[in-house]
């Protein structure tokens, strides 16, 4: 059998493929391994159809496979590019739609109102990018106008609505539209200003006003929302702005960050005062409180729109609160500098009989003279009581020192580091909030003659429109 | 001898093992499929489905402890199929009128066998078992061209051992009288001439 098989071996071995075939057998079976490969880890159970994996195993499925990452680099790189789309740009539908998609999937009427003034700002910052570059033409600031008017009105229902529900949220949702319309209106009217072409933004500028107005007639008698909504809501705006802070650091000047910093800083620290209240006077607290969030939706407002930080300071958006240290600092700065100038007053007074000051003038100065110094010793007296009453000082101070200086102004002898200078003043907060409100109405005193009283009165006028960076 | 276990090799070993299984035994396949269906281009086609299909038991996620047995049995499959396309003969038919009979003790017995085969010349047996019919053809080549045991090849054909035996027996028989017809067939022709 050994040798019948040996013979028959011999013979089956001159049965082969040439080794040429045998190459292109090899090809041929490599080829199908390499279209149908294995899959890392087994996938079909005993239940499992083998069309899906059969589909993902086709030449279709791994061209696929290149195409579907590309297609979404694609379609997300132009969405997120078409953000920064202003109306006339090829990208701007692609935003227009990407606002209708996040549009039907905005859910809650809070959320929609938020979602109404996101469109709201964008709205205004195109046409405020338009203008600057000089293409916002009559025909498009009717279309954003008409937009802020839509978005102004749909913002109107959803509050309505809301107030059915919860009457808390409806003024929260409230607080959030408004306080962006201020800002924006304020940016709007100094972009106007610095431009010079007031009429630029006119139309636009009056439909912001409307919207504000119409917004706050749908609010103006609710009640203060309830002080743990308020404070839930404030602790979540503050967190945002605060992350908001970081996030633009790359943006922002180290002064903005600074300026923005210590607007936090003084919005913390209401919040804590607020949170101290609420046992003795609780409606004073809530008051604080949407004193704070409006405050915090500003700023929030503020950093997300570089083109508004463009056209205003923070201190437009926000004003600095002063502490109490800060306060007294400034009163004894105020009263240091009345003594300076009424001593100064006094040298000239003794030391010419010139002409050139006639009695009339000399009489003007002479009642300034004692009503500074008698303004200067009240606040004196004031910061030397215990516990200190820093309001009295400050108005005293201020009163001293504004008299001081139009008293220098009458004999010409302002020195010049005061000429340009504007004095320090307390803007006035929210009244009724707590925040001392410093007040010199110079026409208060009938005793000031006429000339120094008007002058005060514009140097007042003027004053108040001017704000101090901190 | 088939794993229905997932695998749990790394796709890179499978393909390996794959691969090297394709290099040690696609002459032998090839060999069997042309000693079997008698044409050329027709058996390097069988052996490629072999592999494929092997390939794509794999691709389901399926074991293979054993490559040379998992190849045969797939080639053996594919060689009937490839009978049953030629339709040369009914292969079922066939079947029934040989008869799966358990057969005698001699032809069960493997000495037997060794001293039938010994009395054979294997050079003139590989020209004739082409003329074998199909199913002694197919254990003849198995037995002793491929060098599978009894044992293997009814596995393979999912017989009884026995009947693969006797089937060898039967197949050997008959070659034997093929030969010797054609060796007295010679023989008249030399004295004819």
């Amino acid at each position: 059998m050994k040798r019948f098989s040996e013979q028959l071996n011999t013979k089956a071995k001159t049965v082969k493929m040439t080794a040429a075939e045998k190459r292109v057998l090899r090809e041929r079976v490599v080829s199908y391994m390499e279209y149908h490969p294995l899959q890392a880890v087994a996938t079909p159970t005993p239940y499992s159809s083998e069309l899906p994996v059969a589909f993902f195993n086709t030449k279709t499925w791994r061209s696929l496979q290149w195409a579907i990452p590309a297609i979404f680099v694609v379609v997300f790189g132009l969405s997120n590019i078409a953000e920064e789309a202003v109306p006339g740009d090829t990208l701007y539908a692609i935003k227009q739609v990407n606002e209708d998609l996040r549009s039907t999937m905005v859910r809650g009427s809070y959320e929609k109102v938020v979602w109404e003034t996101e469109l709201l700002n964008r709205r205004i910052a195109e046409a405020r990018v338009l203008a600057s570059e000089g293409r916002l033409t009559e025909e498009a600031e009717i279309k954003v106008a008409q937009a802020v008017q839509q978005h102004t009105e749909n913002a109107r229902r959803e509050i309505e609505t809301l107030k059915g529900v919860d009457e808390d949220e409806a003024t929260l949702a409230a607080i959030e539209f408004t306080t962006a319309l201020s800002v924006q209106s304020t940016a709007l009217q100094n972009q106007s200003v610095k431009d010079g072409n007031q009429a630029s933004t006119d139309l636009l500028n009056a439909a912001v006003q409307v919207a504000a107005e119409a917004v706050g007639q749908v609010t103006e008698d609710n009640d203060l929302p309830a002080y743990d909504k308020l404070m839930a809501k404030v602790e979540s705006e503050t967190t945002r702005a605060h992350e908001l802070l970081i996030s633009i650091n790359g943006s922002a000047t180290p002064e903005e960050r600074g300026d923005v910093e210590r607007r936090l800083s003084d919005i913390d620290l209401k919040i804590t005062t607020a949170k101290g209240e609420v046992g003795v006077d609780e409606v004073r607290s809530r008051e604080s409180l949407v004193s704070a969030l409006e405050q915090t939706h500003k700023l929030i407002v503020f950093m997300m729109n570089i083109d508004v930080r463009a056209s205003m300071t923070v201190e437009e958006v926000v004003p600095v609160t002063l502490t109490e240290v800060e306060r007294i600092e400034k009163v004894t700065t105020d009263i240091s500098e009345s003594t300076k100038l009424i001593l100064l007053i006094e040298e000239a007074l003794t030391a010419t009989t010139s002409p050139e000051y006639d009695l009339a003038t000399r009489e003007k100065v002479e009642t300034a003279l004692v009503e500074a110094k008698s303004a200067a010793t009240s606040a004196e007296a004031a910061l030397a009581l215990d516990p200190k009453d820093v309001s009295v000082a400050e108005g005293a101070a201020l009163q001293a020192y504004n008299l001081a200086r139009d008293a220098a102004r009458l004999l010409d002898i302002l020195p010049p580091e005061v000429v340009g200078e504007t004095p320090v003043e307390v803007t006035p907060a929210e009244p009724g909030l707590g925040t001392t409100t410093v007040e010199t109405p110079p026409e208060s005193d009938p005793e000031i003659p006429t000339d120094v009283e008007a002058a005060s009165s514009t140097e007042e006028g003027e004053e108040a429109t001017q704000n101090i960076n901190i | 001898m088939l794993g229905p276990e997932k695998t749990k090799d790394s796709v890179e070993s499978q393909e390996d093992r794959f691969l090297k299984a394709f290099e040690e035994y696609s002459d032998a396949l090839f060999r069997h499929a042309s000693m079997r269906i008698s044409n050329h281009e027709r058996a390097i086609d069988v052996v490629h489905d072999t592999f494929t299909k092997v390939w794509s038991y794999l691709k389901a996620g399926h074991q293979i402890d054993s490559y040379r047995s998992f190849l045969y049995k797939v080639l053996n499959n594919l060689i009937i199929d490839e009978y049953r396309k030629q339709k040369e003969l009914s292969l079922d038919a066939l079947l029934e009128e040989e008869g799966t009979d358990e057969g005698d003790f001699a032809e069960l017995s493997e000495s037997t066998t060794e001293a039938l085969a010994a009395t054979i010349d294997g050079r003139q047996a590989f020209l004739l078992v082409k003329e074998l019919p199909i199913e002694y053809r197919e254990v003849i080549i198995f037995r002793f061209v491929d060098g599978l045991g009894p044992k293997e090849i009814a596995e393979l054909i999912e017989e009884s051992e026995n009947v693969v035996s006797v089937r060898i027996h039967r197949a050997l028989k008959m070659l034997r009288t093929k030969i010797e017809k054609a060796n007295e067939r010679a023989e008249n022709k030399r004295k004819n001439t």
